[in-house]
């Protein structure tokens, strides 16, 4: 009998032409065009909020206005390519690291199956070595004299409005998590080029709304949902009322105190949004235990930096604005909390950007004395290497018990482990806190984790389909130690993760839920006066048989 | 003929050419990579498909009256459902179990047998129609969760300096518990 043939397949099931069907693009990637189509792309920045950034920084947004990628016109600057060119020719100049990553792949193929948008789609534009190719094109097309001579045939093309979209398409499909970096063998960092990409992209106005919101609420109000300093403020006694209800123990933090030792900064989405909000309680508590001299900040209150992932001047601006405080404040170093991007910002970018920060103290824990030399220049501590030298030095009172009603399994945010190299301190606080803890494959935690697929200001409800794609090697991980230890928590150190690993575990994994680590802090800290817990800090029933 | 025992024996020529088939709806270059890399790891996509269509091959040996009950089928179809196919492309695989057992199993099954087999794979059909709308319904609940959750991002909230020049030079600071409403 012949062969199963896809034309069977094309009568019987699919009658339009399909992947079913034979479909599957097989022309030079080059020839294959991009389609928009809902829930493929993230919507473009609001009019309004263009405006805004438009008066911030003349020249770097384009032109505001109503658009849609769907639309053939994109109402682009008519000059929008030698804008593009331009920018990129002042790009190359300006950032070495450009200029060598457009120049030195060899193409060995390393990178090709880690990324996690490959990984969970199969789209080769997904292969992290065809992303950078997807400028690497235009590069020695518009650069390089070969490029300009033989074209197509070294592989240069020429700046069009195809090309336009691809990029659009694809430096929105990528979470700069750098996995594929660690595996390339001239670390060229894709992070960076798709960086460049969307740099690129601002330039000519093509832009996206959950990236340029946040960023704009954060030049205006200090965070990304726009709160302003009261609501904030406010927020935080809420928590402070709940674990009041919780463990009996008042808490009356300060605001924009000067003079106070330490400034803690932390995402706003710790003070706002579920998970978050137990994760702030955890840190409410442990300053409480320990009888830390700290302040919050009603202007510092965002440590979240969407400027990584709009153009080097908003991060610069938004980085600044921590050390400003802290300044203002008069305080001798900062403390940051559970935050991804923030401290892949501090770790890379501050120290030539903003630092060093000559005015701040080198880092010293006043609890047990340890001084953190890490942060020597940026003079801010990671409140897991905090909480980790705390526990070291016997300073902390716990009882994981109370975590009973948690089987853990730890997610290395991108930033935190291969963006600061923070692997073994989370890990060394959660050994302490919970009574069952296990590692998913090797394969796919510390610098070889797997992004939670919705980084960069991807975390967006209007793409719900592609975020599960590629969050689809993480939660396959997660499945794994779920099915095998019955493991029903993932706990990481970063807002977003914990937004959109909540939303990844209710798709795949829906019995495992999401945390913080300082929540878990939380829960085991044995207050001094405390009442008998009753249940953990989200009010969720405690194993059976725990005392507290 | 035994179908059991024929499709017991034809197992790993049918499953590894339906494996095959299923992994090239994929690029070329996801095909490729989907199908050489072992590790379920690195591999989710490819280990999914291997695992679901293995288990919905060795439901049909076991008994071809009953629905598939493992994990493996629904995985399949939860990956699938969420991946750049249309609801039919997505689900197609199932019927090509159909031309599969016929051309490598044809010759040792008689019509009866193929009957029972094609009325099996169409109960398995319908079951993973199932899986897949409960996979879509489960995605849009996510995503309305996740709205409600982040209601406080959807903000197009005024900034403080405007909210004071609003209420005229006599307002108070902005850090202020009476400082009003958000505007």
């Amino acid at each position: 009998m012949a062969d199963t043939k896809v034309d069977v397949m094309k009568e019987k099931v699919v009658k339009e032409p399909s992947l079913m069907t034979g479909a599957v693009p097989t022309q030079d990637w080059m020839d294959v065009p991009v389609v928009f189509k809902p829930g493929n792309y993230c919507y473009p920045g609001k009019k309004s909020i263009m405006e805004y950034h438009c008066k911030q920084f003349p020249g770097l947004f384009g032109e505001p206005r109503e658009w849609s990628p769907e639309d053939d016109d994109w109402k682009l600057p008519e000059n929008w390519q030698e804008i593009i060119l331009n920018g990129m020719r002042e790009r190359l100049d300006k950032f070495r690291s450009f200029k060598i990553f457009m120049d030195c792949c060899v193409r060995c193929g390393a990178c090709a199956d880690k990324c996690h948008f490959f990984l969970g789609t199969g789209d080769p534009k997904n292969m992290p070595v065809l992303r950078a190719e997807l400028m690497r094109s235009v590069y020695r097309g518009e650069f390089t004299k070969a490029g300009k001579l033989l074209g197509r045939m070294v592989g240069a093309r020429e700046m069009t409005f195809e090309v336009l979209k691809e990029w659009f398409m694809y430096y929105y499909q990528c979470t700069e998590c750098r996995r594929c970096s660690v595996f390339c063998p001239y670390g060229i960092d894709t992070a960076e080029i798709t960086m460049m990409g969307r740099e690129l992209l601002h330039l000519v106005g093509v832009n996206i709304n959950w990236a340029m919101e946040p960023v704009a609420n954060s030049n205006r109000t200090g965070n990304h949902m726009g709160l302003q300093p009261h609501t904030f403020k406010e927020n935080i006694g809420y928590l402070c009322d709940d674990i009041e209800d919780i463990t009996g123990i008042k808490i009356e933090p300060t605001f924009n105190r000067k003079g106070a030792e330490v400034l803690f900064i932390t995402p706003s989405a710790d003070v706002f949004a579920d998970p978050g909000i137990y994760t702030a309680m955890g840190y409410l508590l442990l300053f409480e235990h320990i009888g830390l001299d700290y302040t919050w900040s009603t202007y510092a209150s965002e440590g979240g930096n969407f400027g990584l992932f709009t153009n080097n001047q908003y991060m610069k601006k938004l980085n600044a604005k921590m050390y400003a405080e802290a300044k203002r404040l008069g305080v001798k170093w900062i403390l940051g909390g559970e935050c991804g991007h923030m401290w892949r910002v501090v770790h890379q970018y501050m120290d030539t950007m903003n630092g060093p920060a000559d005015f701040l103290e080198v880092p010293k824990s006043p609890v047990t004395g340890t001084v953190f030399h890490n942060a020597a220049s940026t003079k801010m501590v990671h409140i897991s290497e905090f909480t980790a030298d705390l526990i070291r030095h016997g300073k902390l009172k716990l009882d994981p018990s109370r975590n009973a009603h948690r089987k853990v399994t730890w997610h290395d945010s991108c930033n935190t482990s291969r963006g600061m190299g923070l692997l073994e301190e989370p890990r060394y606080v959660l050994r302490n806190v919970v009574p069952e803890f296990h590692e998913m494959p090797e394969n796919t935690i510390r610098e070889s984790t797997f992004c939670c697929g919705s980084g960069t200001a991807l975390n967006t409800s209007e793409i719900m389909d592609l975020r599960m794609r590629g969050g689809l090697p993480r939660a396959n991980a997660v499945r794994y130690v779920a099915d095998r230890y019955g493991v029903n928590t993932l706990a990481c150190v970063c807002a977003i993760d914990r937004a959109t690993l909540t939303a990844l575990m209710q798709y795949w994994n829906p019995d495992v839920e999401v945390c913080g680590l300082s929540e878990l802090v939380g829960n085991a800290l044995v207050m001094e006066g405390e009442k008998e817990r009753e249940t953990g800090l989200r009010f969720e029933e405690l194993a059976t048989g725990n005392e507290g | 003929m035994n179908i059991e025992k024929v499709l017991d024996q034809k197992k790993t020529d049918i499953l590894n050419a339906w494996i095959k088939q299923v992994l090239g709806t994929y690029s070329a270059d996801g095909a490729r990579i989907f199908s050489n890399e072992r590790d379920r790891f690195a591999n989710p996509v490819g280990h999914n498909v291997r695992a679901g269509l293995t288990e919905i091959y060795e439901a049909l040996v076991a008994d071809q009256t009953a629905p598939v009950t493992g994990e493996a089928s629904f995985k399949l179809v939860q990956v699938r459902a969420v991946q750049e196919f249309s609801p039919s492309e997505a689900l197609s695989f199932i019927f090509l179990l159909k031309e599969l057992v016929r051309r490598e199993a044809g010759a040792e099954l008689d019509h009866a047998a193929l009957e029972r087999i094609d009325r099996a794979v169409d109960r398995m059909a319908l079951q993973l129609f199932d899986h897949y709308m409960a996979c879509r319904e489960r995605l849009f609940r996510v995503r309305l969760e996740e709205i409600e959750r982040n209601r406080f991002l959807v903000t197009d909230g005024g900034c403080p300096s405007r909210f004071l020049r609003n209420r005229g030079n006599t307002a108070t600071p902005a850090g202020s518990a009476d400082a009003g409403p958000d505007a």
